[in-house]
């Protein structure tokens, strides 16, 4: 995390003033700021609210990484955390399944709110799967046994059925054959996609993806994207953490921008691809786009 | 060099670079020019190396077949190897050749299996014992009678015979074998002690070296582990505990150690309680050197662990034990692996400071026998501590030779 207030320091988001940028974008978008409040508390998907965070702080030392952070994610929804390094956008889906433990606020998952009780880590940690950037594949384990791992000493399951669930998910993602194979024998792509099918053996009802294309090549991005889509498809509720522009606009319900430890706003592709309102985020996307 | 072109004559195969290694292979004389003469100065210290080696190797071949007197070796070779007050009777030292076959049996079928899987010459596989086979050559030599001359001959058979068994298992019992190598060293031990726990007063010698050390080794492990996870422990107590403890350990000599364990140890027991043997009380006071040290080893592998790792498994919900015994364990020991069994070998090479608290292992025995009145000050100790010095270095290099084998094992498709 030390990396993350480094870069936020080179990154001077917050100098920028509203007055740099052009008159004409900040009146096409006529929607008042009390409306987007509202926007970001409300669910997409099914509407059902799946992960509630509300009024969550988050300090690393005398570093805030999170202020204020009030954000509901409806079930089946797919949201997109966009934002400069060092704005807080690993730390907020990093809460959502305690490898960071907030300050401040409240955080719900599945109705099971995140506490110092260990059941109620346990609990939602076994309904929230993880895609890392640097995948965090079981170095000394074979390919199957990383998947299998969680399945027969979280979940008790056997070891022929465990590996047969291990099968489907790596079929899935298209790597079946790559089964007996050690982590370091695969590609960056292909560890990925593993990655993927780990989480997802566990059959859980949320995703979380910390940019997970951050650290591949260029022409491996695209397999990994292609199975992120496919799981979007199946109607997985997702947050993603990414740089891909793409991605966001074609898969996401909403998206979220980041700035300072701040949501900034949040949108739909559409809303935030043309017309977003704050100085910021047009700043960032002209930046990146 | 006309046959680079093919039967067509059109493709002309490119010329290989030139191996620097291999290129002189079919010229000694260049070989000699280039690597040994290539200057002036390379000649000269060529010679001088030359001339160095012959006259070392003529004085160590002198000595061992012409002026060495191994008599005394010869003479003390079952005091060396079991002890001054080891029982000589058939039934007692019938004991110590059924042990001695049991993990000669037990070493066939573990290198068998492993060859087994790993598919590589008889030549390669056997090579860890070729040491071993030939200290065993060398102690039938120098044997007085004729039944421990036959008796070691018969190891070799054995080994053959189990190492052919090993080869010969199917995959899913060479999987399994690591029960028969549990039973195989349990039942040894209990032919040894005759089923009491812990060893007889009147053992010495090799037979007590390798007691102790084995005792060291399995006991100072676990309790080391648990010193590292201490001193990495959140609660407070447990970690400054661990700390003095490692530190405290670690400060004093060993040699202290042993003589506290000989002569202080009973002061902290309860009234009424017998201290145990001065044989268990030093493999208790090296167990607790040796812990602090393989500690600070493991400490060093937990660290190496990268907290990405730690991550992925707590998002899978699994457990703070799952995860040390599935993730974290399997890799920090795995990178520690050269350095324990350094600790290991260190640990066997420290059995000898026994003798200085009075227990007659190696060292102490060939003490013994140089001050016994046939071979008194007759300058027989540097053949017996030669002697004693090869027996050492067998078995060193035996650990280190099977635990490359297992890092290379535990390497797999690891990059």
């Amino acid at each position: 995390m030390t990396s993350e207030t480094q870069e936020s320091s080179d990154v001077p988001i917050g100098d920028i003033q509203d007055s740099d940028l052009p008159d004409s974008d900040v009146s096409s978008t006529p929607m008042p700021r009390s409306d987007l409040v509202a926007e970001a508390v409300v669910a997409g998907g099914t509407g059902e609210p799946k992960i509630v965070m509300e009024h969550v702080d988050k300090w690393f030392g005398s570093f805030q990484a999170l202020k204020d952070i009030t954000l509901t994610i409806g079930l089946q929804e797919v949201v997109v955390v966009i934002g400069p390094s060092g704005s807080g956008k690993s730390t907020l889906i990093r809460c959502i399944n305690r490898l960071e433990i907030h300050d401040k606020g409240r955080i719900v998952v599945g109705g099971v709110e995140l506490t110092r009780d260990p059941r109620s880590v346990s609990t939602v940690r076994k309904q929230v799967g993880m895609v890392f950037q640097q995948f965090n594949l079981f170095p000394h384990l074979s390919v199957i046994d990383n998947i299998t791992l969680g399945l027969r000493n979280v979940r008790r399951i056997a070891k022929k059925p465990a590996q047969e669930m291990a099968m489907r998910q790596l079929e899935r993602v298209q790597i079946a054959e790559q089964a007996k194979k050690f982590p370091g024998q695969l590609s960056g792509g292909q560890q990925q996609r593993v990655a993927i099918a780990r989480a997802l053996a566990m059959e859980p009802d949320v995703m979380l993806f910390d940019e997970p294309t951050s650290a591949l090549d260029p022409e491996m991005v695209k397999e990994v994207l292609e199975a992120m889509r496919e799981l979007a498809g199946s109607g997985m509720t997702m947050v993603v953490v990414t740089h891909e522009m793409g991605f966001a606009r074609e898969v996401a319900d909403r998206v979220v921008f980041m700035a300072d430890g701040q949501i900034v706003e949040v949108g739909t592709p559409d809303y935030f691809f043309v017309g977003a309102r704050e100085a910021r985020t047009r700043r960032f996307l002209s930046q990146i786009l | 060099m006309t046959d680079l072109l093919t039967v067509t004559g059109d493709l002309v195969i490119p010329d290989a670079p030139p191996n620097p290694y291999g290129r002189f292979r079919d010229n000694p004389r260049a070989w000699l020019k280039s690597n040994l003469f290539g200057s002036t100065i390379n000649g000269i210290v060529t010679v001088i190396f030359t001339v160095a080696f012959v006259y070392i190797m003529f004085r160590v071949l002198k000595y061992v077949f012409v002026s060495g007197r191994w008599d005394a070796v010869q003479g003390g070779l079952t005091s060396l190897m079991v002890g001054l007050n080891y029982p000589r009777d058939t039934s007692s030292l019938a004991r110590v050749w059924i042990a001695v076959g049991l993990f000669a049996a037990v070493g066939g079928l573990a290198t068998g299996a492993a060859h087994r899987s790993r598919a590589s010459t008889w030549m390669n596989s056997a090579r860890p014992w070729l040491p071993v086979l030939a200290i065993g050559a060398l102690l039938a030599s120098l044997t007085e009678t004729l039944t421990p001359k036959l008796l070691a001959m018969a190891v070799v058979p054995v080994l053959v015979i189990s190492a052919a068994v090993g080869a010969g298992l199917p995959e899913r019992v060479t999987r399994r074998l690591w029960i028969v190598y549990g039973i195989g060293v349990a039942v040894a031990a209990y032919v040894l002690t005759g089923g009491e726990l812990g060893a007889k007063e009147e053992w010495g010698g090799m037979l007590l070296a390798l007691y102790v050390a084995s005792f060291g080794i399995v006991l100072s492990f676990p309790l080391g582990l648990l010193l590292a996870l201490g001193r990495r422990s959140r609660l407070p107590v447990v970690r400054s505990l661990s700390v003095i403890y490692i530190e405290l350990i670690r400060g004093v000599p060993l040699i202290t150690l042993l003589f506290a364990g000989d002569l202080a140890l009973r002061f902290f027991l309860p009234a009424g309680n017998d201290p145990p043997g001065k044989i268990m009380r030093s493999i208790i006071m090296i167990v607790l050197f040796s812990a602090a040290y393989i500690a600070e080893i493991v400490r060093g592998g937990l660290q190496g662990v990268p907290r990405g790792q730690l991550e992925a498994a707590q998002s899978l919900a699994l457990g703070p034990i799952t995860t040390l015994r599935k993730v974290v364990l399997p890799q920090a020991l795995r990178s520690v692996l050269p350095a324990l069994v350094g600790q290991f070998i260190s640990l066997f090479k420290d059995t000898t400071l026994l003798t200085i608290i009075g227990i007659r292992e190696v060292i102490g025995v060939a003490e013994n026998i140089t001050s016994q009145r046939e071979f008194r000050n007759q300058g027989y100790t540097p053949e017996l501590l030669t002697f004693v010095g090869l027996l050492f270095w067998v078995c060193c290099y035996s650990m280190s030779k099977a635990s490359r084998r297992l890092e290379t094992r535990m390497g797999v498709g690891v990059r």
